[in-house]
């Protein structure tokens, strides 16, 4: 294939003799590269030790290997975090570089194997009582000190899932739908709260440039937890005169957001989400409820597919965005 | 043959090796900025996302076109299943008089339209032909009938998803052939598999080669995956004795010896061709296959309980990769650890919503504070396999 693309070059009158040569010798000799690989690798190993860990500690729970268990379980934690301090790069406010390929997953197993401990402490010997929202606390504090100290973006997640179920709401990616009750009002004004902090610290670490490679982050789950609170308090708490203002106002902040930063994950997000929200408030009208509702679908699909098709015209994003 | 502009589909390539000659300074601005001039792109190719939502909309709205035609026909008659299926083969001439519309005239390329209206076109048109001949006895005709649709929607488009599902059909066929007809015993089965994969795997790499099949080179890649998966699976001790007394009604697995030696053996011809010859795909499939043949291994031999192999061999993964990759930062070796820059820059970002939902469920404490970590550990797929 080089070879063909190369005389071609040549042909066109677009390569010399000289350059054709060295990027032939290139192509020959560039190493392979298996850095996907070994990271993979790294990645499945710590989430095996994890799965394995985490059997062990209540396996044979009464034998006198026990404690060795805790204590060796006790034993990994303290060495991932003491390696992980002495290999250290200086803290910055800014993007840092992670000193060796492992560190980051030295750390994550770290921050594994202390919640495993955590857990076990509490179930052993009830440390936190019933003091359950301490249990989820404590990790939250140390995995967001993790995440700044260390600059580990793993570890943010795992912070702001913890927050989130600190609150008491599940945020996980896949779970985020499944394993929450939305007829809870609670739950649908905690998640509104929630993303909108989450949003707000997204902002702040722009704005005074504490970590702003995170806001990424912050504002990926801001937009979910954001969005599915409005389409659940209209859908199942049906208050409208609260939700809809709101999920408009989300939709035009987002669309907004996207257009200032070229970021086109969020312009389709928050597309989707509005569609959703849209079609449900659609199909309440009586009106709706025959086969105009396939005009329905057809004429504001093809209205979304002709925005999207002219997204850059109309939000006038520039032409290389790629976000 | 191909629905797409050649010169256009060409020019790409050529920028692609280009930009990535540019970037490691194999070649000076003046010819970057001479090559992107002589070769202009003119596809409609956007960004991920917006390919994502152009599909979904265009799947609903072709859905609620059909829908409503739905509709107006149930007016007329819908109660034979040939009259049904010669309405879905003309709503398929609709979708893909469309598909062709979108390509030629609107050059979209990878637009997340073109994709969507190939796959309900050729899924129409594949449903509409079964239809029409509803009578038949059996799966093995609807495959034959559904092949040479697969295929040429794979190979007009060079679509990669139409290609796997050639590829899938085919061997559906040649199994049932041979399922149907008695001409083998079932402990032959497995032979065929391999023998099929095997060919399968010598006419891509030999396709490869020819220049003339440049612009199938993705659907090539496809094939030879698929051939690679299947070859090992044919041969996989489990998924043999699995096949066998679920569907054959075999509970044994003839030539045990064999297949046990090929289960342990494929693998690790794999990950060795793999580096050996500098083929990604090789050394992924086969990195696959060690994980399929210890899972193997586990399900027949219980040498430990779970909590100590899981803890075991997370351990051992760890100690591998960081001795390869001390190893390969010493240098001296043709591999490298340093990154070839291929990854998106929103890899990061994706590898961290991973660890969220590997490990994020651990996160939460139940409110009986009782079953806490015990066995709960959400997401990690790979997990399942120890």
């Amino acid at each position: 294939m080089h070879e063909y693309l190369l005389n071609e070059l040549e042909h066109n009158g677009l390569l010399t003799p000289e350059s054709r040569a060295s990027i032939r010798q290139y192509e020959s000799q560039k190493p392979f590269s298996l850095h996907w690989e070994l990271k993979t690798l790294l990645y499945l190993g710590v989430l095996l030790l994890n799965l394995g860990l985490g059997y062990l500690i209540y396996d044979n729970i009464d034998n006198i290997g026990h404690n060795a268990v805790i204590a060796g379980i006790a034993a990994v934690c303290a060495a991932c975090f003491v390696y992980a301090s002495r290999q250290r790069v200086p803290f910055s406010m800014g993007q840092v570089q992670s000193p060796s390929p492992y560190h980051d997953y030295v750390l994550l197993l770290g921050c594994l194997t202390f919640l495993i401990l955590e857990g076990y402490l509490q179930y052993r010997y009830g440390i936190f009582g019933s003091r359950y929202g301490l249990a989820t606390f404590i990790p939250m504090v140390v995995f967001f000190f993790v995440a700044y100290d260390f600059d580990h973006r793993g570890a943010l997640s795992l912070a702001i899932t913890a927050l989130a179920s600190w609150l008491g709401i599940a945020a996980t990616p896949a779970s985020l739908f499944a394993q929450n009750d939305f007829a809870n009002a609670n739950v649908v004004f905690i998640g509104l709260a929630l993303g909108l902090v989450l949003c707000v610290v997204a902002f702040a670490s722009e704005k005074y440039n504490c970590k702003r490679h995170f806001a990424f982050m912050y504002l990926n789950f801001s937009i979910h937890v954001l969005f599915i609170a409005c389409l659940a308090g209209i859908m199942v708490l049906e208050r409208w005169l609260l939700f809809v203002p709101l999920l408009a106002a989300a939709v035009f902040f987002f669309v907004w957001y996207a257009r200032s930063r070229a970021s086109l994950y969020f312009l389709v997000t928050a597309i989707l989400y509005a569609y959703v929200g849209l079609t449900y408030l659609v199909f309440q009208t009586e009106l709706f409820q025959t086969n105009l509702i396939y005009l329905y679908f057809i004429l504001s699909c093809t209205g979304v597919i002709v925005f999207l098709l002219n997204h850059k015209k109309i939000l006038g994003i520039r032409a290389d965005a790629t976000g | 043959m191909i629905a797409y502009n050649r010169q256009w589909l060409d020019a790409r390539n050529v920028r692609d090796a280009a930009a990535n000659w540019h970037s490691k300074h194999l070649i000076s601005p003046a010819t970057w900025q001479a090559i992107q001039s002589r070769y202009p792109v003119g596809f409609y190719s956007p960004n991920v996302f917006i390919r994502i939502g152009l599909g979904i909309f265009c799947w609903i709205l072709v859905s609620s076109v059909g829908g409503l035609a739905a509709l107006f026909f149930s007016m007329v008659s819908l109660d034979s299943l040939p009259f049904i299926g010669l309405l879905l083969v003309f709503f398929s001439a609709c979708t893909l008089a469309m598909l062709e519309f979108f390509v030629r005239a609107r050059h979209h390329h990878s637009s997340g339209i073109d994709d969507v209206l190939l796959y309900m076109g050729t899924g129409l048109l594949v449903g509409g032909v079964c239809l029409m001949f509803s009578s038949f006895n059996g799966p093995l005709p609807y495959f034959c009938l559904a092949l040479p649709i697969l295929t040429a929607g794979a190979v007009r488009y060079a679509d990669t998803l139409l290609t796997a599902l050639a590829w899938i059909c085919a061997l559906a066929i040649v199994f049932l052939v041979f399922k149907e007809t008695d001409f083998l015993m079932p402990g032959v089965l497995p032979f065929v598999g391999i023998l099929f994969s095997g060919a399968g795997y010598w006419l891509a790499q030999r396709k490869k080669q020819d220049i003339g099949w440049r612009f199938w080179s993705a659907n090539l890649r496809v094939a030879e995956t698929m051939s690679l998966v299947v070859f090992y699976l044919s041969g996989n001790f489990w998924v043999l004795q699995y096949v066998g007394s679920e569907f054959l009604g075999v509970h044994s697995v003839s030539f045990a010896w064999f297949f046990w030696i090929f289960t342990f053996a494929v693998p690790v011809l794999y990950v060795y061709g793999g580096l050996h010859r500098r083929d990604r795909l090789l050394l992924w499939v086969g990195l696959g296959g060690v994980g399929m043949a210890v899972f193997t291994f586990r399900y027949y031999f219980q040498v430990l309980p779970l909590a100590g192999a899981a803890t075991l061999g997370g351990a051992l993964l760890l100690a591998l990769a960081y001795f390869c990759i001390r190893r390969l930062k010493k240098g001296g070796l043709p591999f490298t650890y340093t990154d070839d820059d291929t990854g998106s820059p929103l890899f990061p970002e994706a590898e961290s919503l991973l660890v969220a939902q590997a490990f994020g469920s651990q996160t939460a404490m139940p409110e009986d504070g009782l079953s806490f970590g015990g066995g709960k550990f959400g997401g990690g797929g790979a997990g399942g396999s120890y």
